[in-house]
């Protein structure tokens, strides 16, 4: 939850973009903030304390086995041959296999990131939905009672750790009301019932037609979006107000207002009208942010994502792994990023 | 307008949450459903990893030669050997079943077993340790074991060791677990005895297949129909990774699944009291212990080792996070095994009697000590209460916890203060497993090929080696036993490197309607016995 | 939200900048006060550091004193806020633990601004090779969520309450770099830098007494509104296990062990959870307040 570090990040690669006026230097950019991220994380992996040797043989592990496993992991060589071997291996396609799974990295987060993205894309949907038509209410009622009940109730879930959020909404949802399922993605009766397309429940099960799977994986899904949505949503919310206010201060909005444009009008037809591309920009940062609540919330709801996966690979020293992810991350990140320069420029009149 | 947005946005949000439960409310009458955390479920390879969790998968897929029975470890059980004699010289000679086939379709054959038993120490993979433990080395095995016909297996002894032991401490465990060599052969990659391939996929006879792994989330068992035993009344197992112990407890009483296994102390209170659910608590042999490196400056005095054990709050503790854990029980050999006390070791928690040892050592201005732990209860527990309760001697604890990998890495390169541990043998009903990890240490050099908790924490007895060595070659009974009496008066002098706690308890929650699942103290707990009510 | 930062003062033109400066200060702190909320957030950060200070008064038991016999007690006249699984009592465990959230706050802020201030002003000012490889390191520390970075540090560092600090500072220093950094872009071509850069002074110097100093109010402002955001980083730390040991009664870590406990005895994870909502809401609180009070599109 960086709550303000988004908007900082926005512009920095358009900024390269500009000054060096080609697409090369900024895939050169981009390639290197990559390679810094490897290096840094394969310095921190280096350190860690954890022996992924024993992750695998467990404590009673035997001194012979543990030379073969030792040398398997080629954790005998110097750490710049390791890291030599790995981008080696990187730019043929090939991430290395995982410890904690003792399978090809790339297939593992085939598997577990669809998990991921399935939750922070619903969780997304819910923080827009409502985020924004509170933070047009709020910029409307600017300094009123309905702009401080919105203030509170959306800081509210920006302060709240998602982690408790988490446990008590299980508490309260799952162990006393029975609304919704527990922990994990599916029940299991309905493991099997639909094929593997994309890896996201929600589409699969529409695809194939299975309403079941499809309500269940939404009652499983609906808790955990729910809070991360409910955390991101303070900030969504809030860009809308300030975004809304600057617009009503606008000329061309007292113009319509004097033109005789009812009030609902000019604030949906005129002012949001305008606002609709800054707040894109805004969402695409938002959805980046969104890891730092998953790592916590899948711990809570076993949602067999990637936060999971990543602090499994952390906790076992499991080198490959965790650089696996960290690539991933900083793709995404850097993709968002640049995703919502490009929206800013191509979209926004001001800009042209 | 944009009012009536927001309810709608609003109406959606709930209407979803509100949507009927559609899980089903109990799982099936031919499925059994588990809850545990499958964080220690790395491979499937039974003769490469050995956490608890994996044990017990393990035994689902693979048959064993033997079993020991969960009710009274030292009788032994047949799987796939039908009988077995000891001939006069030692020998072990097993006459195997000759109806059971592996889930390839390959039958069960002298050959792979024999491969099976070679397999650990020439692929040098985990299991080995408890092969090399009687005597057995990869220049020796195969020689040692071989097959005679297609369904007889014949083992020779390595060492004096009497080889019922060896049927305990290997052939009962996982370590023994028979693999389809014809299978494993068609899938070996440069020679790596096909850990690659099992790491993955299934190679066993036992009564149910792997149908499916995704690691940290679930693994799906499907029934083995050819199985000699006739095949189980469930058709499927699912086992499903629940790291959090409160969502398998809401899980378990709400029927969403059959079998918790990982919960935390207060769960187990509270279930116990539930009727529709069964709590097992089956003693094991292990022991929770606080482990201390003697080869540290100050805990390598006696006197401040045995300090320490005044320092624990037996009583509180087994009250209040043991209840469920673990069995007041302090000697080095387990109650009731052969050569065990009758008595319990005489401790307490006593603050003046460890100030006053502190002081004879030297200490009596107190000290600093770091304590490494799991960061799961009751480890946590331990170490929280044992911090306190030092305090008032002027021991300074430092709790530092970590996952399994860091913590015993630590203790792999005998780098620690304190270890709260559990362990200190008893996978198998003889004594020798006791005395064989917590004081057995052979060789106390960095290149011992034998790291058990005695390595680890640097006690070295050339004395107390040749003691136990002579115990396990004895064959008669009563002397054996008083073999073992003495080796635990000499131990006890030397002042020992483990701060006893409790003797394990390894308990699960059952749901009532299941029967015929047994807890076994050796991990080796058969689900396929499982039925439905 | 570097654009929002900027500082103005109503009123007539001033005649010396210390005057200016003044006025403009008075009017931000009478706009900033003037809102409810941002009172209350105050109020409760006040509350926070009057605990933290009087702790030994306030607390009725020692926050270390196990009582394995009185396990689990639920919120009553022995223990207000009931007590955990070792019989400690957790109001007094709460009341002590406000010094920890304290201190990781104090710490980080401390640790972060200075950091900040030197990478951007450095890389603002020198231009060229320098500012690309600082602000590329800016870069792929910021091309990394900060949970999952101080993650990774705190995993390598090993688990404990010094470390997260360290871990959180080191994913916390790169914004108020690229703030310093923006601010000394401007600075820079000032006529005032001009200047004092034709008096001859070396180029520390312009950065150390100059640049600095005028870049301070708002990093110390961005500083504050990155509280919150610290506070939730540590008790995520502290509920992955990897943020204060046990016994340190912070508070993540007692919503980490409490969680063991949460459906027979909510108060364990569920009054820790509250207090760091209410403090990171009370300086959300007062960030907000900040914001709304500087933003110009809001005024």
């Amino acid at each position: 939850m960086t709550f303000p570090s988004g908007t900082e990040t926005a512009g920095r690669y358009a900024a390269y973009g500009r000054r060096a006026n080609n697409g090369a230097r900024l895939l050169g950019s981009v390639l290197a903030t990559l390679f810094g991220l490897l290096v840094l994380t394969f310095v921190i992996g280096r350190v860690l304390p954890a022996d992924p040797v024993i992750a695998i043989l467990g404590d009673d592990y035997d001194p012979a086995a543990y030379q073969r496993v030792f040398l398997e992991l080629g954790l005998d060589q110097p750490l710049y041959v390791q890291f030599g071997i790995y981008i080696k291996n990187i730019l043929t396609g090939d991430l290395g296999n995982a410890v904690i799974t003792g399978r090809p990295v790339i297939q593992d987060i085939l598997r577990v990131f669809p998990a991921t993205m399935e939750l922070a894309t619903i969780s997304l949907l819910i923080a827009v939905l409502v985020g924004v038509p509170l933070g047009v209410i709020a910029a409307v009622n600017r300094d009123r009672l309905p702009d401080h009940i919105i203030r509170v109730v959306t800081l509210l879930g920006f302060s709240a750790p998602v982690f408790w959020l988490g446990l008590m909404g299980l508490v309260v949802f799952y162990a006393h009301l029975g609304w919704v399922a527990g922990s994990g993605r599916l029940s299991l009766f309905y493991l099997d019932l639909v094929p593997y397309r994309t890896g996201l429940i929600l589409l699969d099960s529409l695809l194939a037609g299975e309403m079941d799977v499809f309500w269940d994986a939404l009652n499983h899904l609906v808790l955990p979006a729910s809070i991360l949505g409910y955390a991101s949503m303070a900030y969504i919310a809030r860009m809308t107000r300030s975004f809304m206010l600057a617009q009503m201060n606008q000329e061309y909005i007292l113009t319509a207002r004097i033109k005789g444009c009812s009030p609902n009008a000019v604030i949906w037809k005129h002012a949001f009208k305008n606002i609709r591309v800054q707040l894109l920009t805004i969402v695409a940062l938002t959805y980046g942010g969104l890891v730092d609540g998953a790592v916590l919330i899948e711990t809570v709801f076993a949602w067999p994502g990637f936060g999971q996966y990543m602090v499994g690979a952390l906790t076992f020293g499991d080198m490959n792994a965790v650089l696996g992810c960290v690539l991933l991350i900083g793709i995404i990140f850097v993709g968002l990023n640049l995703l919502s320069d490009a929206l800013y420029r191509v979209f926004d009149p001001r800009t042209k | 307008m944009f009012k009536s947005n927001t309810i709608a946005a609003c109406l959606l949000v709930f209407a979803v949450g509100a949507a009927p439960d559609r899980a089903l409310a109990e799982t099936p009458s031919d499925q059994l459903v588990i809850g545990m955390t499958l964080a220690n479920v790395l491979q499937m390879d039974p003769h490469d990893t050995g956490s608890y969790e994996k044990s017990h998968i393990s035994t689902q897929m693979y048959d064993r030669l033997v079993e020991m029975d969960p009710e009274n470890e030292s009788i032994l059980r047949p799987l796939l050997a039908e009988s077995w004699e000891f001939e006069e010289n030692g020998d072990l000679v097993m006459q195997l079943r000759q109806d059971a086939v592996f889930h390839s379709g390959n039958k069960v054959t002298a050959e792979d077993v024999v491969y099976s038993l070679h397999r650990p120490l020439l692929g040098a993979m985990n299991a080995s340790s408890t092969f090399r433990d009687v005597g057995f080395t990869p220049e020796n095995v195969e020689e040692l074991i071989t097959a005679e016909g297609d369904y007889t297996v014949r083992i020779r002894r390595p060492s004096d060791m009497n080889l019922v032991i060896f049927m305990y401490s290997a052939l009962a465990q996982t370590a023994g677990s028979i693999v389809d060599k014809q299978l494993v052969l068609e899938n070996e990659v440069d020679g790596d005895f096909g850990n690659a391939f099992l790491k993955n996929n299934d190679g066993g006879s036992g009564p149910f297949s792997l149908n499916r792994w995704n690691p940290n989330e679930l693994i799906v068992l499907d029934r083995f129909d050819d199985h000699w035993l006739g095949g189980s009344e469930m058709s499927r197992i699912f086992i499903m990774h629940i790291p959090e112990a409160q969502a398998q407890r809401l899980q378990l009483e709400r029927g969403d699944i059959d079998m918790a296994y990982t919960l935390s102390p207060s769960d187990y209170a509270s279930l116990d009291a539930n009727p529709d659910i069964d709590v097992q608590k089956v003693i094991g042999d292990g022991y929770y212990h606080i482990a201390m490196s003697t080869d540290h400056e100050i805990l390598g005095d006696p006197k401040v080792r045995l300090a320490l054990r005044y320092l624990v709050p037996y009583d509180g503790l087994q009250e209040s996070v043991m209840t469920y854990f673990s069995e007041p029980w302090h000697q080095p050999i387990s109650r009731g095994k052969v050569g065990a006390f009758d008595e319990d070791l005489p401790v307490s928690y006593d603050v003046d009697k460890a100030k006053e040892l502190l002081a004879e050592a030297g200490y009596a201005d107190g000290m600093e000590l770091e304590i490494l732990t799991l960061s799961q209860p009751p480890f946590i527990d331990i170490a929280t209460a044992f911090q306190e309760s030092a305090s008032a001697a002027g021991i300074d604890v430092k709790v530092t916890q970590g996952a399994g990998s860091v913590v015993y890495g630590q203790m792999r390169q005998r780098e620690f203060d304190l270890i709260v541990g559990r362990n200190l043998g008893g996978k198998y009903g003889d004594p020798h497993s006791n005395v064989a990890s917590s004081m057995y240490n052979p060789d106390n050099t960095e290149a011992s090929s034998l790291q058990n908790y005695a390595w680890r924490c640097s006690f070295y007895d050339e004395e107390l080696n040749a003691m136990i060595e002579a115990a396990a070659a004895e064959q008669d009974e009563s002397k054996r036993a008083e073999m073992y009496h003495e080796i635990q008066n000499h131990y006890e002098e030397l002042g020992p490197p483990f701060v006893m706690i409790g003797q394990r308890i390894d308990p699960f929650a059952v749901r009532t309607n299941v029967k015929g699942v047994i807890r076994h103290p050796s991990w080796t707990t058969r689900w396929d016995l499982a039925v439905k009510e | 939200m570097t654009e929002a930062i900027i500082i103005e003062g109503p009123g007539a033109p001033p005649e010396t900048a210390g005057q200016a400066r003044m006025r403009a200060l008075r009017g931000f702190v009478s706009r900033f006060v003037s809102k409810p909320l941002t009172v209350l957030g105050l109020i409760i950060v006040g509350v926070l550091i009057f605990t933290a200070i009087f702790a030994p008064l306030l607390a009725t038991h020692s926050p270390f004193a196990q009582d394995l016999a009185n396990t689990l007690q639920p919120p009553g006249a022995a223990h207000w806020f009931g007590s955990d699984e070792y019989g400690r009592d957790i109001y007094s465990r709460i009341v002590y633990g406000s010094r920890y959230t304290l201190l990781i706050v104090f710490m980080v802020s401390v640790t972060v601004a200075p950091i900040g201030l030197l990478v951007g002003c450095v890389s603002g000012y020198a231009g060229g090779w320098v500012d690309t490889v600082l602000m590329r390191l800016t870069d792929i520390f910021l091309s990394f969520p900060g949970l999952a970075l101080a993650l990774a540090f705190v995993a390598a560092l090993g688990a404990g309450l010094e470390n997260a600090i360290l871990a959180i500072s080191l994913t916390a220093w790169p914004p108020i770099a690229r703030l310093a950094r923006a601010e000394t872009l401007t600075i820079r071509s000032s006529d005032y830098i001009a200047a004092v850069r034709l008096l001859g002074a070396s180029p520390l110097r312009i950065v150390v007494r100059h640049v600095v100093p005028m870049c301070l109010p708002s990093v110390i402002i961005r500083v504050t509104l990155n509280m919150a955001a610290i506070i939730l980083t540590a008790a995520g730390l502290g509920f992955l296990g990897l943020g204060a040991q046990p016994p340190v009664p912070e508070w993540g870590a007692m919503t980490s062990t409490g969680r063991n406990y949460l459906i027979d005895a909510w108060w364990l994870a569920g009054i820790p959870g509250g207090a760091i909502l209410l403090v990171s809401l009370a300086f959300n609180l007062i960030g907000d307040g900040l914001r709304d009070t500087l933003d110009p599109r809001a005024s």
